[in-house]
């Protein structure tokens, strides 16, 4: 009895259903049409108001998509969001500094960390990780190159799937200065970079780094790492890709008493980095190698009494025509050191001189400033909900973005164009 | 509440009772381990499990983030999550590398080696977020870092929840 009367029967409902549709629609089509001659009574009726000294509006096109104008400015910011609770679906935000508005978004996979921006900012870039199956089947590692104004990708070159997988880090890839190649951190517990030709699409080899982590970049064919023991390892680049050497530098400071913090920052050859103790530790990557100068202490005796300390996720940030390292402080004992701070303190890079405290609208887990000459300070919120805009000049609050994520951990603003 | 907001507050908590580099630098030394590398740990065998049920409130509670095991824990309680503190929930896979830590067990003031194993192959569990930074170091350090994912030692890197695995008496 079954198949073919029921069958019957569900054709004839999907038939009627359709005809109701058509009949709606063409109700609806002619609506315009009709609007004017009634409308005239349409009050006297009781019928809604419609004021026919108007013309009614225009349909909408379907179908139109948004891109962005591609005038970059910088205080366009990118937001780095792994999804902690959901890893599959790392996103990264476009953000304006000036108006708060989100004007887009990457999807960009499984554990996230940053994009990579070249100077030029024709393209932007993206080492992500892929399963065939969402969480399962084939694994799939990739370098992705995203336009940066339709937010579309572009290519994609795979590479050996093993890239690292941790709470986001900055120093996870890296750009070389000419913005050829592309450095991405493997850890499989062994430590490696892929080295990836950004400009030819083509994966150009790796380079082991044993007991060596992240990559920061050098120069145009030049790569370092930081080292468990306290070392540096500069990486050479052919004009391949390939390792042409490595240069093991002596260890210039000490994990385990005094550990440095990932996020480092850069002015010319000098990257700075922060310990938790309160030195700083300039590393001029010169032509011959590393120069570590002089470290200086970022804390005085009475900060230190007072406990004091860097922390957060990405702690510093520099404006680096101004000379100005913006640090996120907290009161609080060692192993506090990825912890948020109430207060960003802004030191002069020549002088080494604290000029200002800000105190922070509410505790700051990352900051970012932009390079241009009317700064904004950029500082996520400790529950992540917030992207705090400071002036970084004066360190007035100007505005705050709500929603800004599900779990953004990095901020990272345009470079100057 | 939002995850992230639980997350720092078992840190302040934390830190609020662990505050002292000394005492890390004594006790909580942390290493990378895989099974073949168990034996070179300062491990002895204890003859029976410490008891938890003689501890009480959170620190005897294996679904809180005070359990005394969780002294280096960063990640999802796997007991929250439909598994225990020893076993991975159903459908995923121990990794077999993990960092380590040394926790002291109120109920007999014993240090025990503690392994962090992470179970894998489901998105994240999102339960009873825990992360306590006692011993962690930077990045370049893996071996003691709890910001690393350590699926990457299973065959599929998805990370799901974390357990406390107990290795053995710490030896001073």
């Amino acid at each position: 009895m079954y198949p073919m009367d029921k069958y019957s029967a569900s054709w004839r409902k999907l038939w009627l259903y359709g005809l109701f549709l058509l009949i709606l629609a063409g109700c609806d089509a002619q609506q315009p049409a009709d609007e004017p001659a009634s409308s005239a009574t349409a009050a006297d009726a009781g019928d809604a108001y419609v004021d026919v000294s108007k013309a009614p509006l225009s349909n909408d096109i379907f179908g139109k998509v948004t891109a962005l104008p591609e005038t970059p400015h910088p205080h366009w910011v990118w937001i780095y969001d792994m999804a902690a609770s959901s890893m599959p679906d790392g996103r990264a935000y476009l953000y304006d500094g000036d108006t708060g508005r989100m004007m887009g978004l990457l999807s960009t996979g499984y554990s996230f960390n940053a994009l990579n921006i070249p100077g030029h900012y024709r393209e932007v870039y993206s080492a992500e990780t892929y399963y065939s199956r969402h969480t399962r089947g084939a694994r799939t590692d990739v370098v992705s190159i995203y336009d940066p104004f339709k937010l579309t990708p572009v290519a994609e070159i795979e590479i050996p799937a093993k890239r690292v997988s941790t709470l986001p880090r900055l120093a996870d890839s890296a750009l070389t200065d000419d913005d050829r190649f592309m450095a991405v951190f493997n850890l499989t517990p062994a430590a490696s970079l892929s080295i990836v030709d950004v400009e030819h699409r083509r994966f150009a080899g790796e380079v082991i780094t044993p007991g060596c982590a992240m990559a920061y970049a050098a120069g145009d064919r030049r790569f370092f790492a930081l080292c468990s023991d306290g070392a540096l390892l500069l990486i050479h680049l052919t004009d391949e890709g390939t390792q042409a050497s490595v240069q093991r530098s002596e260890p210039f400071f000490n994990a385990l008493e005094d550990p440095i913090l990932e996020t480092g920052v850069r002015h010319g050859d000098t990257w700075y980095f922060m310990s938790v103790l309160g030195e700083v530790h300039p590393v001029e990557i010169s032509a011959d190698g590393p120069v570590f100068a002089d470290t200086w202490s970022y804390l005085d005796e009475q900060d230190k009494a007072e406990n004091w300390r860097i922390g957060g996720m990405q702690p510093v940030t520099l404006h680096s025509a101004r000379q100005r390292l913006y640090m996120v402080m907290h009161q609080g004992d060692f192993f506090t050191y990825e912890l948020p701070g109430t207060e960003i303190w802004v030191y002069d890079l020549e002088t080494r001189a604290r000029v200002e405290k800000i105190t922070t609208r509410q505790p700051s887990l990352s900051i970012a400033v932009s390079q241009d000459d009317n700064p904004l300070l950029y500082a996520i919120t400790e529950d992540l909900s917030a992207l705090d805009i400071y002036d970084a000049g004066s360190g007035e609050h100007l505005r705050s973005i709500g929603e800004l994520g599900v779990t953004p951990f990095l901020v990272q603003p345009l470079p100057l164009l | 509440m939002r995850f992230f907001d639980r997350w720092f507050q078992d840190k302040t908590r934390s830190l609020a009772r662990h505050t002292s580099r000394r005492s890390f630098l004594k006790k909580a030394g942390t290493v990378l381990v895989g099974a073949g590398a168990i034996p070179l740990l300062p491990v002895a065998k204890a003859n029976t499990a410490p008891d938890d049920g003689s501890i009480s409130g959170p620190e005897g509670d294996p679904g809180k983030c005070e359990y005394w095991r969780n002294c280096g824990m960063d990640g999802f309680l796997c007991t929250c999550c439909g598994g225990s503190h020893t076993s991975c929930p159903p459908g995923t896979e121990m990794a077999p590398m993990t960092w380590v830590g040394t926790c002291n067990n109120p109920a007999d003031g014993r240090d025990y080696i503690i392994a962090y194993n992470d179970c894998c192959g489901k998105s994240t569990c999102n339960r009873c977020m825990c992360n306590r930074n006692e011993g962690d170091l930077p990045n370049y350090f893996p071996s003691k870092s709890n910001d690393i994912n350590w699926c990457m030692g299973a065959s599929n890197n998805v990370y799901h929840c974390t357990t406390t695995i107990l290795l053995g008496l710490a030896v001073k």
